[in-house]
């Protein structure tokens, strides 16, 4: 593997040279074709209520991390559609979970995001459940029938498994294992050591397309240089990508190099936003004396070293690509994580309850804190001042009212507004239905595999 | 002013990581102790007017133990969505093994005072 795209040709696809069968490796190609899919699926309610009842039920979701309920009796909530969860904390340390609908009338049992409590009491009748999902007590129990009753009816359990840090429900409880379900290759997820790192901010917003769409713009790095230009002097957008079974995916992207794309005029003339990058890893850019293909190899070089002085032991158990670059890893059907050595992005792709041409943005950072002076979050992270990265005060999920902008920093609103007009665009009558590349073809990986659920394939 | 302060509890009664009620003057208040001190607050949530008393508390934060609602044991402000008003909070002090709190001021610094 060249060190820089100019130090050999650079074309796609593209493939970083590590060992086959390897966590960086290049995945076997998968051909999926090129059928052009009928755009109906991004907004029609007929689209959406087939979702309803052949895709979500069947598969695995990510519902929590498990940095967010650590304790016994700790809580959170994941709100998916009009369905709404429990997942706690168990006394045995297992998790469980839990349909958040009162079995007496229905109405939402636990109504915080999260918490930690001994047992939950419905706000309307007072019943009251422990965290194993257990009647506890009826108010004026004397004045019901024992037909309706006796069998003493405690909260709805979802099957949970939890695996490498991430806790998934699956609500028809026919899904295969999880670690079988996964598409990932073994041991993935699992070198990121999620289950270590804190949850430091959730935020939830409200997007203006399918959620489809979301993902769809999520899932390629072809957008960057148009929609986001301000990273081309610092993340390459070509990238490695892999199709993986199950209808998984992840693109590898370099960060802390300019791209291939962009001019290079003198070779010692460093972009800000790798200046940043060189910083957050311990160089001082004033003094750098590398060139400008050498910045992302020299990053991984002093965050490799800054590891073992901290004794930082998960990064040994990274590769030096892991140090310096996002990959970028897509859990199917709505989870695309950027997975990076200092901390995980989990965004969530949530559909809306009623409207197809709605959904939520669930950002959820996870971040590998190290109490050390001489080491600070990577400013790329674009962490808001003020958070307490110790996992000491699990934070709120921040939320924006319908239309109003979100505060999830300049890149991401990009994307924000960016999915607005793909999603007027798509329901045109002049559009016949996308036409995916070579560099999107994760995208296509998923729509594969969505139609698989729907047309009875699986 | 330390005419208001009323010796409340020992801190042998009053264990790191709990919380226990007394009555003063008809009020209802609950003592926390947290890792990062002692706190007084009025015992009730302004969500549905639960008492406090043994909730759980993380941080410098009590849960309310019937719906959870949750609360900053520094100033009372609520965390969350689920209680709209904040919980009075009283100031409290150290003298040897008694844990004083004074009625009188409620919207002071409420950080303990420890020697």
């Amino acid at each position: 593997m060249g060190s820089h795209p100019q130090d050999q040709e650079f074309k796609f696809p593209l493939d970083l040279g590590a060992p086959p069968g390897s966590l960086e490796g290049r995945a076997p190609p998968i051909d999926n074709g090129l059928d052009v899919p009928d755009p109906s699926r991004y907004y029609t309610p007929e689209f959406m209520a087939k979702e309803c009842q052949q895709l979500w039920p069947r598969v695995w979701i990510l519902a929590a991390v498990t940095a967010d309920i650590r304790e016994p009796g700790d809580f959170t909530l994941y709100e998916h559609g009009h369905e709404e969860f429990i997942v706690a904390r168990q006394d045995d340390g297992s998790i469980k979970s839990f349909y958040n609908s009162c079995p007496h009338r229905g109405n939402r049992v636990c109504q915080t995001d999260r918490g930690t409590v001994d047992s939950f009491t419905c706000p309307f009748h007072s019943w009251k459940f422990g965290c194993d999902g257990k009647l506890q007590e009826i108010v004026d129990k004397e004045t019901f029938n024992a037909k309706l009753v006796g069998h003493r009816p405690g909260l709805s359990e979802v099957r949970t498994e939890v695996l490498a840090g991430l806790v998934f429900i699956n609500m028809d409880g026919n899904a295969p294992p999880l670690k079988e379900w996964m598409g990932l290759p073994e041991g993935y997820l699992e070198a990121y050591e999620m289950d270590t790192m804190n949850l430091v901010r959730h935020t939830r917003s409200e997007w203006k397309s399918n959620w489809k769409t979301g993902v769809d713009i999520f899932y390629e790095s072809y957008h960057l240089p148009h929609v986001h230009p301000q990273t081309q002097g610092s993340i390459e957008e070509f990238s490695q990508v892999d199709l993986y079974k199950n209808g998984f995916g992840r693109m590898i992207m370099w960060f802390g190099i300019k791209s291939h794309r962009h001019e290079v005029e003198d070779e010692r003339e460093l972009d800000e936003g790798v200046k940043i990058m060189l910083r957050d890893a311990g160089i001082d850019p004033d003094f750098y004396d590398g060139k400008v293909h050498e910045t992302r190899r020299d990053i991984q070089v002093a965050k490799r070293e800054r590891a073992k002085r901290l004794g930082i032991g998960s990064a040994d158990r990274l590769t030096d690509g892991q140090l310096s670059d996002g990959w970028i890893t897509g859990l199917f059907p709505n989870v695309q994580m950027g997975m990076h050595a200092e901390g995980v992005f989990i965004m969530r792709f949530v559909p809306h309850a009623t409207d197809p041409e709605r959904f939520y943005y669930d950002n959820i950072l996870l971040y590998r804190h190290v109490d050390d002076p001489n080491y600070d979050v990577p400013t790329w992270m674009a962490m808001p001042d003020g958070l307490d990265l110790t996992g000491e005060t699990r934070p709120e999920i921040e939320r924006w009212p319908s239309g109003e902008e979100p505060g999830i920093g300049p890149v991401l609103m990009q994307d924000y507004e960016a999915v607005e007009h793909i999603q007027r665009g798509l329901r045109s009558r002049g559009f016949k239905g996308p036409l995916w590349g070579e560099q999107e073809a994760r995208i296509r990986h998923f729509h594969r595999e969505l139609d698989r659920y729907l047309d009875g394939e699986k | 002013m330390t005419a208001h302060r009323r010796p409340v509890a020992r801190l042998a009664d009053l264990p790191v990581d709990s919380n226990k009620a007394y009555k003063l003057d008809g009020h209802s208040v609950l003592l926390c102790h947290t890792k990062s001190g002692i706190f007084a607050v009025d015992n009730r949530c302004t969500h549905q007017l639960a008492t406090l008393e043994g909730g759980r508390m993380r941080g410098n934060h009590l849960f309310c133990p019937k719906h959870g609602a949750r609360f900053d044991l520094r100033d009372g402000s609520t965390v969350g969505t689920l209680a709209k008003a904040p919980i009075r909070t009283y100031e409290v002090f150290l003298e040897g093994e008694d844990i004083l709190v004074d009625l009188s001021g409620a919207d002071a610094s409420m950080e303990s005072k420890k020697p």
